[in-house]
């Protein structure tokens, strides 16, 4: 039955059937470590944000195709990449030149461990694209990310209820529920968010896990907006200021 | 002929205290840090003097009225609402994940996450002030419950009583500094001739573990036996016993004591910087701890004793007669 779905899968989704455009992006920085414990206080709430598809064969990875926004075209963009355990981490830092014209690029790894970065899915790490260079803080300005396929094949895949998955990997502490919202920015539409913590000691770099499910009709709509996700926390009975996103999972912007 | 019976003895002595059996454990800690994850089977009422709720309003749903005037309630949101309700009585079913949190010195709150397909838990009781306003409330999901261990209006302790599946304190984590304070644990097995378990270990535990109680694999011919009676053994956590009271009024933690049934199980211990480990039995503890063949052991050794003993004091004279010139 799920062979069925799958072979029914959808490109992503945003220019409908219109052939992708993938180009290769390879990064002007990168810093990597590996530190012996977790550092839970690195930068960052959200760890990965991946549309999901079929996992790729190993000899393809490691491979991050991530949309890049056509507002985004002369700036630069961060890649992070982290393990669930926290004991790899990694920045990647690539500049969209002013021409590009391309609706995905390949971002590149250039790292020292692309045994180990090859063997990380979305289940056990993440990788977040954001707009902006890797150093700065994320004080005072909505956060911008985009949305990539992670050692994933590039083809959005249906469940058995006929939705697509955008997952995100979230560190979130100090929570005793997380609370989030989905809607299309432009049209206001809600979209179905379900969130869950990861109750396992590996849970370290990331603790919570989202799922914002799309129909097909959303996806497309999704691909010439943004979705704008927010969350807060409660806890201990008091509940923390809003946090939002912007998420782009199409090039038409 | 002799020398074979012997050596089937040895042999069945060790492996009647190597193989693995049933065991029961006991814990008594005293922690500022506890989750229960509650069953039907056994689960007790409670009746307590007060109960005070941050209930949970559910997303798109009206809130409740609040009830009384709480004195320990702490919550700030408008997605709650708070109540107190004296002599409350209610009892917990299947699906419910308490964790209990000592932070202040006169209660303890406990959070209250629900399972989508648990059947809904509500507190009866009676407004403090206004003792013929029955209330009933919901536990939602979300909720927050507070327990004072003294109340300053009513003057009245209550003792928790629960059963269900237990994790004993925390490893300490960055944004939490809620654990176990100290505790100790028993081990229980029936041994061969003794009529009752008897503690065949026991320890202590240091601040900041965390305990729990899981099943482990049956010997052999226990499967054998299982398989026969079609009987399948849960891997889930073993199902406690458990109470929680506070005896030490000066500080936020409170005192629980858990204890299991005789199971094929293991005490699971997690401390900081250690991989978790299944504590052990081993034979050496069983024997020392089981006094009847320690006994019987004593007794045969006594007894050879005074045989060598006699044999040479009888046999010496004659001896002597031969070897003399």
């Amino acid at each position: 039955m799920k062979k069925l779905f799958m072979a029914t899968a959808l490109a992503l989704v945003a220019v409908g059937a219109q052939a992708q455009q993938v180009r290769d992006l390879s990064p002007t920085a990168v810093t990597e470590t590996t530190p012996e414990r977790a550092l839970i206080s690195k930068p960052g709430w959200l760890r990965g944000l991946h549309v999901i598809g079929d996992e790729l064969p190993g000899n393809a990875r490691p491979r991050i195709e991530a949309f890049v926004p056509s507002g985004w075209v002369g700036g630069k963009l961060c890649a992070r990449l982290t393990s669930i355990v926290g004991t790899y981490d990694a920045g990647h830092e690539y500049e969209i030149p002013p021409g590009w014209t391309a609706q995905r690029a390949n971002l590149l790894y250039a790292g020292k461990q692309p045994d180990l970065v090859a063997a990380i899915t979305p289940e056990t790490g993440g990788v977040a694209v954001e707009k902006g260079p890797c150093t700065g803080d994320e004080a005072g300005r909505e956060q911008e990310f985009a949305a990539n396929f992670w050692n994933h094949r590039s083809e959005l895949i249906l469940n058995e209820d006929g939705l697509g998955e955008l997952r995100l990997n979230m560190n979130i502490a100090r929570a005793d529920e997380l609370l989030p919202g989905a809607t299309l920015t432009k049209s206001g539409e809600a979209l179905d968010v379900r969130c869950a913590p990861i109750d396992s000691p590996d849970a370290i770099a990331f603790n919570y896990r989202c799922s914002i499910l799309l129909s097909p009709g959303q996806i497309v709509a999704a691909g010439s907006d943004t979705i704008r996700f927010s969350f807060t926390r409660l806890y201990r009975g008091r509940e923390s200021a809003e946090r939002t996103a912007q998420i782009y999972v199409g090039a038409g912007q | 002929m002799l020398r074979w019976l012997i050596t089937a003895g040895f042999v069945a002595v060790l492996v009647y205290y190597t193989a693995p059996r049933p065991k029961s454990f006991t814990v008594s800690a005293s922690v500022e840090t506890l989750r229960v994850e509650t069953v039907n089977e056994g689960s007790p009422d409670w009746e307590l003097p007060v109960i005070e709720a941050c209930l949970r309003v559910p997303g798109n749903a009206n809130a409740p009225a609040a009830v009384g005037d709480p004195i320990y309630t702490d919550c700030q949101s408008s997605r709650y609402v708070r109540a107190r309700i004296v002599e409350p009585a209610l009892r917990w079913s299947e699906g419910y994940t308490l964790s209990f949190q000592g932070m202040a010195l006169d209660h303890v709150r406990i959070l209250v996450r629900k399972a989508e397909s648990a059947a809904p838990v509500n507190i009866d009781g009676f407004e403090e002030f206004d003792r013929d306003w029955a209330v009933d409330r919901e536990i939602t999901d979300g909720t927050i419950l507070f327990i004072p261990w003294l109340d300053t209006r009513l003057q009245e302790r209550p003792v928790l009583r629960l059963t269900g599946r237990v994790r004993i304190g925390e490893v300490p984590a960055g944004s939490d500094a809620l654990i176990l304070r100290e505790g100790r644990y028993e081990i229980r097995q029936n041994l061969g001739l003794n009529p009752r378990p008897v503690v065949v270990s026991e320890g202590t535990l240091v601040p900041g573990d965390r305990v729990g109680f899981a099943p482990s694999r049956p010997p052999v011919w226990q499967r054998w036996v299982d398989w026969v009676r079609q009987r399948r053994r849960s891997e889930e956590d073993l199902i406690a016993t458990l109470f929680l009271t506070d005896l030490s009024r000066f500080t936020p933690a409170f005192d629980v004591v858990a204890t299991t049934r005789a199971e094929y199980s293991a005490l699971r211990l997690t401390r900081i910087g250690v991989e978790p480990t299944l504590i052990p039995v081993t034979w050496t503890e069983r024997l020392r701890a089981d006094a009847i063949p320690v006994g019987i052991s004593t007794l045969i050794g006594l007894l050879a004793g005074m045989l060598a003993l006699a044999n040479t004091y009888f046999k010496a004279p004659s001896e002597d007669r031969k070897t003399k010139p």
